[in-house]
């Protein structure tokens, strides 16, 4: 079966595991739980009638004392931006692993994934710096881990992304 | 390179074998695996099938393969079914070699110090947001 490698990056505590766990096993915890080096699972996923094998790699989250490992990304398909819509400054890390990730493996498809839109009252970002992005031709999907809201879109747009490439 | 009594690397491998859970596959360039040996259970590794592709049979390791000139190194790498792992991969004539070592501690202690440290860095910020309102 074809199989793609999608890695999932973005500043610590942005909900990247909680994604994950709400993609492949429908379930949330609130409860914060760092990631310490990489969680791998897999997932298969209908496109067109074809089966695909998701690998999605969850790195850890980026923090001022510990940079992420570039080596993990090697052979991605294609990768998830995962930001906190509730802090800033997790947006703008964002914008300096997007450079990164793309110096270390080039041009492949990503998608910012605007995560915890169930907290829209307490966002620190405002819909015009998104609607900005889309106009530079950025994939945007708002999400929420806890309630499900865009999860299966976000990995929807990203296997479209890749198989029509 | 360092020259080293046999008794000493005949101790240090006993204590790897022993306490890191050592485990091997070797690949060919075209993906196909050659050979394996070691605690490949601990990992969620099994049901091995000489010459069909690796990305197929260890999940992990699609798009990691084959490996350029440089060596590759994966700390804590972690699936549902295995113990975390430390990645080792690199090249020779036969293939190119993946070793697993058990990486269970080091994940345990820096799992304690990196989850309080985030909750700190969370917490700050929260209070910097509150006292900018």
């Amino acid at each position: 079966m074809l199989q793609k490698k999608v890695c999932m990056v973005g500043s610590f505590a942005t909900g990247k595991t909680s994604l994950i766990a709400r993609f492949v096993h429908s379930i949330f915890s609130e409860k914060y739980q760092t990631t310490v080096g990489v969680k791998i699972d897999k997932k298969t996923v209908n496109y067109n009638d074809k089966e695909l094998n998701l690998i999605l790699w969850d790195l850890y989250g980026e923090d001022e004392f510990q940079k992420v490992r570039m080596s993990y990304l090697r052979g991605s398909s294609a990768y998830l931006l995962v930001v906190d819509g509730t802090r800033r400054s997790t947006l703008e890390k964002a914008f300096n692993l997007q450079v990164k990730v793309e110096e270390t493996i080039g041009k492949v498809p990503f998608v910012l994934v605007m995560n915890k839109s169930d907290l829209s009252d307490e966002w620190e970002i405002d819909i015009d710096e998104i609607n900005d992005l889309t106009q530079r031709g950025w994939n945007i999907v708002k999400t929420s881990a806890k309630t499900g809201r865009g999860v299966e879109e976000v990995f929807q747009t990203i296997t479209k992304k890749m198989l029509e490439e | 390179m360092l020259e080293l009594p046999t008794p000493v690397i005949s101790y240090l491998i006993a204590l790897l074998l022993e306490n890191r859970s050592l485990a091997y596959l070797l690949v060919q360039k075209d993906g196909a695996l050659s050979a394996w040996g070691g605690k490949l259970a601990a990992y969620g590794v099994g049901n091995l099938q000489k010459g069909r592709n690796i990305g197929q049979q260890v999940f992990f390791l699609e798009g990691l393969l084959p490996l350029d000139d440089v060596s590759l190194f994966l700390p804590r790498l972690k699936t549902e079914e295995g113990i975390c792992a430390d990645v080792h991969i690199f090249s020779s004539e036969e293939g190119d070699w993946v070793l697993l070592l058990d990486a269970t501690v080091d994940e345990m202690q820096l799992s304690l110090i990196q989850q309080h440290a985030n909750e700190l860095s969370l917490s700050q910020e929260k209070i910097s947001r509150v006292l900018n309102q």
